[in-house]
């Protein structure tokens, strides 16, 4: 690199506010790759954690957030993921990456059929139902019907597949590649579409949105990461048994993270995700008995404090610009 | 009315070379009929307008056409297909767009968005389209605004152009003139003159402002309790005694 060349840079730092966007993002980047050789195993496993709450709240951001359409039951597709997975590699041998994979292709298939007639409630309604489903969810799986494949309340023990080193960066990829597939979708016209839906899902249909392909295109996407994320976390919880893959409090945490950060915007279920993995992580240490509760009262603060959540405080105060992006 | 060759005696247009055609539609909404046995055709390229009192099934008719409601008996066709049955957004793709009595943009999202939401999925120059849209709209200027916090006047244009997004040929306007203020009436009947007379596009207007129906449409049609009581040039139906009857009930 020349001076003149050296100079130009110079000046488009100076000129292109988003250069140092771009800066610090590279920063953060490169400071989470070398987490693990920096910080304690036992940090490492929270920002292990941190990435599995990010691809979970970005995924339900993608069908709640954008479409208007509250879906309570999120951990249905965490736990067909997560028992897809433990299922093909421990029982069928399947290679780990295919294996995770093929987790979120499950959930996704799950959430397509599952949408088909789910997503023909409107309102509360859907709501409801998603909530139904969910409790229905471990109660098939201990079935007579499904226990060759589930193993029933024993659930599996699994030897883990990988070190915690692999999965840490797996957990990394999925949650950078969700809220890359959500940045997409948000500024696309499919995303324009979606957001129709939230606002008037009569008036979109009117204006040839096929709505009823778009909602079900969505929750598609959604299960997908929500299968994948669940089976990197659970292969690193190394059990799976019903009640923890369709455990209430899993199925909460995003939809909390969501709200706190700022629901359908791009980057409030990060930062809703980011918080809440740390307020979770320090209320469990100090208060293990009554950390559930203390939780809660954070959340109600919070609530009652930023109703619309961080980021859309933000941008309401015109401290972030209002665009899609952010 | 002067009949030609290839008009029945009528006047409608032969072998389905009307734009939209509603044959015998009956609407009813329990014991109320909403619209009773109604005919009417549209013709390409021509602005049609629809009066009525209040509660005379006009947006119903609408509602019917756009496929919200689905007609009790009777038929819809739009270029000779039936499209009675289809859904609202299936006609919209084939080319009918519509506006509402009350503004149905979307607030929350910004003037741009608004359009995007129209576009074709496999539309390449969907952004480009737009930005020509919003310049025939008069607000490519607010296009990162968001749509909530226009005025009324810029928001029906934006519901207007948002159709045309699509490429609809054939567009119903509910109430396009209402609330806003003249100098705004007069560029958007301005702007439906020149979408009707350069690119042939097909307008059917429900209006209550008398000075718009009569000075700007080619044909009117006027419901009162859901029937078809007059139909004819705006002279016509000015003069019609059942009209006459109905607005001034003399």
């Amino acid at each position: 690199m020349n001076k003149s060349d050296k100079l130009r840079l110079a000046e488009k730092f100076k000129t292109d506010k988003r250069l140092w966007l771009y800066a610090i993002a590279v920063i953060v980047v490169a400071l989470l790759i070398a987490l693990p050789r920096i910080v304690s195993p036992y940090l490492c496993s929270v920002v292990f954690l941190m990435f599995i709450y990010i691809a979970y709240a970005e995924a339900w951001n993608i069908m709640t957030g954008f479409t208007g359409y509250i879906n309570f039951g999120f951990s249905v597709f965490a736990g067909i993921g997560g028992y897809a997975s433990a299922i093909l590699i421990i029982d069928h041998g399947i290679w780990w990456p295919v294996g995770w994979l093929l987790g979120g292709v499950f959930a996704s298939i799950g959430a397509l059929i599952l949408g088909s007639f789910m997503l023909r409630l409107r309102g509360s309604y859907f709501a409801i139902g998603m909530l139904c489903l969910l409790l229905a969810a471990p109660v098939l799986a201990t079935t007579e019907y499904l226990i060759p494949l589930t193993h029933g309340g024993y659930g599996f023990q699994f030897v883990q597949p990988v070190s915690d080193l692999t999965m840490y960066y797996s957990a990394f990829f999925i949650s950078a590649a969700t809220v890359f597939v959500a940045y997409k979708i948000i500024t696309s016209s499919f995303g324009a579409k979606l957001l129709a839906i939230r606002e008037d899902e009569e008036g979109a249909g009117s204006i040839g949105i096929n709505t009823t392909k778009e909602k079900i295109s969505a929750f598609a996407i959604s299960g997908f990461f929500a299968g994948l994320a669940a089976s990197v976390f659970f292969a690193f919880q190394n059990y799976i048994d019903p009640s923890s893959a369709f455990s209430a409090w899993y199925n909460s945490l995003p939809i909390i993270m969501v709200l706190l950060g700022g629901i359908g915007t791009l980057w409030g279920p990060v930062v809703g995700a980011v918080i809440m993995t740390f307020v979770e992580e320090f209320f469990w240490s100090v208060l293990p008995e009554t950390y559930f509760m203390a939780c809660g009262a954070v959340i109600v603060l919070l609530v009652l404090l930023l109703p619309g959540g961080i980021i859309t405080w933000f941008k309401s105060r015109g401290i972030l610009p209002r665009t899609r992006a952010i | 009315m002067m009949i030609s060759v290839d008009r029945d005696e009528e006047g409608r247009l032969k072998d389905g070379k009307n734009v939209l055609e509603v044959q015998n539609v009956t609407k009813e909404f329990g014991s109320l009929v909403a619209l009773n046995n109604v005919s009417i055709w549209i013709e390409e390229g021509k602005i049609t307008g629809l009066i009525g009192p209040n509660g005379a099934g006009k947006t119903t008719l609408f509602n019917v056409i756009t496929g919200q409601f689905r007609a009790d008996k009777g038929k819809v066709f739009f270029r000779g297909k039936d499209i009675t049955k289809l859904k609202p957004y299936q006609i919209a793709r084939r080319g009918i767009g519509r506006t509402w009595q009350v503004i149905r943009i979307f607030p929350n999202m910004t003037v741009l968005e608004n359009l995007m939401t129209a576009a074709n999925l496999r539309e390449r120059n969907a952004g480009e389209k737009a930005l020509e849209l919003l310049e025939l709209a008069g607000l490519v200027a607010e296009k990162d605004s968001y749509a909530g916090e226009l005025s009324t006047g810029q928001q029906k244009f934006l519901e207007l152009v948002r159709i045309l997004m699509f490429d609809a040929d054939v567009m119903l306007l509910d109430e396009v003139a209402a609330g806003i203020n003249p100098t705004e009436q007069l560029a958007a009947l301005e702007l439906i003159h020149n979408l009707c007379d350069q690119k042939g596009k097909t307008f059917f207007i429900v209006e209550h402002d008398m000075d718009v129906i009569m000075g700007h449409c080619d044909k009117v049609i006027c419901l009162n309790f859901g029937e078809k009581i007059a139909e004819g040039t705006p002279k016509e139906v000015q003069n019609n005694e059942k009209v006459i009857r109905v607005y001034f009930g003399a």
